[in-house]
């Protein structure tokens, strides 16, 4: 009897070991693989992908792709060490900060603007926001929309006055197609199947001008950053590199992010009108990441996003102004 | 004999959470990784308390009850009398049996987005997703109930003179319930695995939305709560259901 509890321990024991070591991230840094997580959108780099400037940057190393339908799956690929860089809403970013995933803020990829809107059925007879009292919104909970329209409504003063649904984008148009919800705060592509029956209340360059801004931000992790810091200079050049062929050949930019992510150029068009690419030089300017002295205002504004998520039970605590500072990496400077 | 697996079980656990104790508490893994069992135990009982996302605990472990009891009652309702026809009648079988052989192995995540389409985003697509989980293991386990039967009880009963009705009602019947008891057990586990996928979808209440929830804002403490009172809501179910076995069919194992 008492061999076999022993003999249990010992296997016990191994078990959780073993399982343990599997968890940690470390020592998972191939020193010949770059692992980047993407959104499928036309953005920065959707471009750089189609035009292989990653290919020409780094000629030495593979560079694979995963494609994740939101922060959330990227946030458990970083915290599992599964990706070295991934693309997400800024929302994330704060989840990711505050529940101490090893990483750092790189780059804003696109500020959100019309590509994200509030939008109503036209035959709802909600004209305004207020009229949105005791209606069904659905929206991807823990997403920019999510919190833009947390936002909307707390300036409407309709929180708690509606009914949420959590949904992911394919299940909204389902959903919004059988009549079940009367609004929906999404993004395109899911925006356009909407737009033919639906008419826009808000979107999300409305809150940027009252102080809410979002946008879609690349995380790197600690881990790569240290041993491959060269890489990752090289990583914000590549998208850079896309970024400066949106101001020079707009059409071209538009091109290859329609071709990458395998949608029409007209929707490709729509959706990159919606949204601004800040260029290297601004990044790191006050408008947005700030500089090693100052923070920029968008951080001020997604540290404002974290108190807000706070009060809404969503994160556990509101990481600071500081803890933000620690958390940009001026990658370009 | 018994005694003595009840206490390696037991010590199993006792084991794990010293182990887990023990990892969690030294600070060998990150608390998002691993949260400790105080975490854990403190989440648990803030949330009786408070509630999560302004609905209180006893109304998410309610409404999933309701969810996965209601399609539980309608698959016990439709498949087995269903079950019971195929297994006794050549015809019925022929007309149903491939439908549900064709369905069963599909996952059930496969088939929602169908589903919320035709039944809308409400309680029906989630009992439904439920149901047709829950289905398949009954009827199945109501056929070769029937097709196990010995052949010579409803030979006996017949040549002393039974009605097709008495033959079913004190042969058949009787003999199949210990499988559709099974069948049963088997379908509360299944429709019991389909549940958090049935909640993952324009829901923002029951016990597998809370872990879904959790997990985008990678808050494990919760996480972790939820897949413990899941396992044991599992466990506690299927005692349930084995008392009753032990009950009303005292007769199993027997012939």
């Amino acid at each position: 009897m008492k061999r076999l509890l022993k003999v249990l321990l010992i296997v016990c024991v191994m078990v959780v070991v073993v399982g343990l070591s599997g968890c940690s991230p470390r020592n998972k840094i191939k020193s010949n693989e770059i692992r980047i997580g993407i959104l499928n959108t036309p953005n920065d780099v959707a471009v750089a992908r189609n035009k292989g400037y990653f290919r020409s940057a780094f000629p030495d190393k593979k560079v694979s792709f995963i494609t994740f339908d939101s922060g959330v799956d990227a946030n458990k690929a970083l915290m599992s060490g599964g990706v070295d860089f991934a693309t997400m809403g800024d929302t994330n970013g704060i989840v990711a900060l505050t529940a101490g995933i090893p990483v750092k803020l790189l780059w804003i990829n696109e500020m959100c603007g019309s590509n994200e809107c509030l939008i109503v059925k036209r035959d709802s007879g909600i004209k305004r926001i207020s009229d949105l009292r005791g209606k069904k919104i659905a929206t991807p909970f823990a997403s920019t929309s999510h919190y833009s329209l947390m936002i909307t409504l707390k300036r409407a003063g309709l929180e708690n006055k509606v009914k949420l649904l959590d949904m992911d984008t394919q299940n909204i148009v389902a959903a919004w197609k059988r009549g079940n919800i009367d609004a929906a705060y999404t993004w395109q592509p899911t925006l356009s199947q909407l737009q033919s029956d639906g008419r826009v209340l808000t979107d999300s360059s409305d809150l940027s001008k009252a102080g809410y801004s979002t946008a879609n931000i690349t995380l790197v992790s600690k881990a790569f950053l240290k041993s491959n810091p060269g890489d990752v200079k090289k990583f914000v050049e590549v998208l850079n590199k896309s970024h400066k062929l949106r101001q020079t050949s707009y059409s071209t930019a538009v091109k290859a992010a329609a071709k990458q992510t395998g949608i029409s150029i007209s929707d490709a068009d729509k959706q990159m009108k919606g949204t601004t690419w800040p260029s290297l030089s601004a990044e790191y300017s006050r408008n947005y990441l700030g500089n090693q002295d100052k923070l920029g205002q968008f951080m001020v504004e997604m540290q404002r996003a974290g108190e807000f998520m706070q009060s809404q039970q969503t994160i556990s605590y509101a990481p600071t102004l500081k803890q933000f500072k620690a958390f940009v990496h001026h990658g370009g400077i | 004999m018994k005694k003595k697996s009840l206490l390696i079980t037991t010590s199993v656990w006792i084991i794990l959470l010293a182990i887990w104790f023990l990892v969690t508490n030294l600070k060998l893994v990150s608390p998002i990784l691993f949260p400790s069992p105080q975490d854990v135990w403190f989440t648990f009982t803030s949330i009786l308390v408070h509630g999560y996302n302004n609905i209180s605990f006893w109304q998410h472990l309610g409404i999933t009850l309701f969810r996965l009891f209601s399609a539980l009652i309608l698959a016990i309702v439709t498949a087995v009398p269903l079950g019971l026809a195929s297994g006794m009648s050549e015809v019925i079988h022929a007309v149903v049996d491939s439908v549900i052989q064709f369905y069963r192995p599909i996952p059930p995540l496969a088939y929602y987005t169908i589903l919320i389409l035709w039944l809308g985003i409400g309680e029906g697509s989630k009992v439904i997703l439920l149901y047709l989980a829950a289905f398949a293991p009954i009827y199945i386990a109501c056929v070769e109930g029937v097709r196990h039967l010995n052949k010579d009880y409803i030979l006996s009963a017949k040549s002393l003179g039974a009605d097709k009705w008495s033959v079913f009602r004190w042969v058949i019947f009787p003999g199949a319930l210990p499988d559709i008891f099974t069948g049963i057990r088997t379908a509360m586990g299944v429709s019991f695995s389909t549940l958090v996928a049935a909640e993952m979808v324009a829901s923002t209440s029951g016990i597998g939305w809370m872990v879904i929830d959790a997990s985008k804002y990678l808050k494990s403490s919760v996480m972790f709560m939820g897949i413990f009172i899941l396992g044991g809501l599992g466990l506690l179910i299927d005692w349930l259901l084995q008392l009753l076995e032990k009950k009303w069919i005292f007769w199993k194992g027997k012939n």
